[in-house]
């Protein structure tokens, strides 16, 4: 996957990078991660777990509406990224991510002896 | 340059404040403030022939999204239930997303054409083409999967 540099910085304006909400699910069994990316699909969703910082990161395609002109913006349109800390009673190999209407959902098992943890994502 | 690490940083200093607000603002949950911002923010293009309104609402259905037209003020209502993978009230560890239900009526700048509106909902963004038109009748739009 391209990295953000080549999407959204090209040679005019640096596009903007929200932070998204998340919801954090812990169970004894495993811990869902739920994030609102409107905008972002599975094509241009890059997660990445380095060590124990698990990143997300979409990137989103601003709309542009030829031979429309802006008459309201409310709200921003940019990338999304957040970095959150996952604790080692998380199975690193059984993490699954999926896209669906703008949200994303984590889904991360925890290994069968560490049931017992309290907080295994903490948000940064 | 191991003492650079040592050096007091401003930045640093604003992104744990930063931290610290956002745990105390988001520790209760989020349903939608009520009173603040209207919601769904909108954004709107305009040009001679038409207009196009989108909406940032992720998570829905396009059968739990209701896009209405009257004159010149398009209504957007829906919904949406908290995340689907929680089983307990106490497995939130942290809930920042809203989760309640909404309705917000947008003045258009003009009136539209109700024959000729379109609305479609992709990667949780709505989208809404209108078409001028001076006079209009009440008409309801389905909304199509994306």
């Amino acid at each position: 996957m391209s990295n953000c540099q080549s999407t959204c910085n090209n040679g005019t304006e640096q596009q903007a990078v929200y932070r998204p909400s998340v919801d954090i699910l812990d169970s004894p069994s495993d811990v869902v991660l739920v994030a609102d990316v409107p905008g972002v699909d599975e094509s241009h969703l890059d997660v990445t777990l380095d060590k124990n910082l698990l990143t997300i990161r979409g990137r989103v395609e601003a709309p542009s509406f030829e031979g429309y002109t802006p008459v309201r913006t409310e709200y921003g349109v940019g990338d999304f990224e957040r970095v959150f800390t996952v604790s080692d009673d998380v199975n690193r190999d059984a993490i699954e991510a999926t896209v669906k209407d703008g949200v994303l959902q984590l889904n991360l098992p925890k290994t069968a002896q560490s049931a017992r943890r309290k907080i295994n994502v903490v948000a940064r | 340059m191991s003492r650079m690490a040592t050096y007091w940083s401003p930045w640093r200093e604003i992104n744990r404040l930063r931290q610290e607000m956002d745990h105390f603002v988001s520790h209760q949950g989020a349903p939608l403030a009520r009173g603040t911002a209207p919601f769904p923010p909108v954004n709107l293009w305009e040009n001679e022939t038409g207009l196009v309104l989108t909406a940032e609402i992720p998570g829905l259905d396009a059968s739990q999204l209701d896009v209405s037209l009257e004159n010149d003020n398009l209504t957007i209502a829906g919904g949406r239930a908290g995340s689907t993978a929680a089983r307990e009230e106490e497995d939130y560890a942290r809930r920042e997303r809203w989760f309640e239900s909404f309705k917000r009526t947008v003045e258009l700048p003009f009136e539209v054409d109700p024959e000729k509106c379109d609305a479609s909902y992709e990667k949780g963004v709505l989208t809404v083409r209108l078409e001028r038109r001076p006079e209009a009748q009440p008409k309801k739009l389905t909304v199509k999967a994306g």
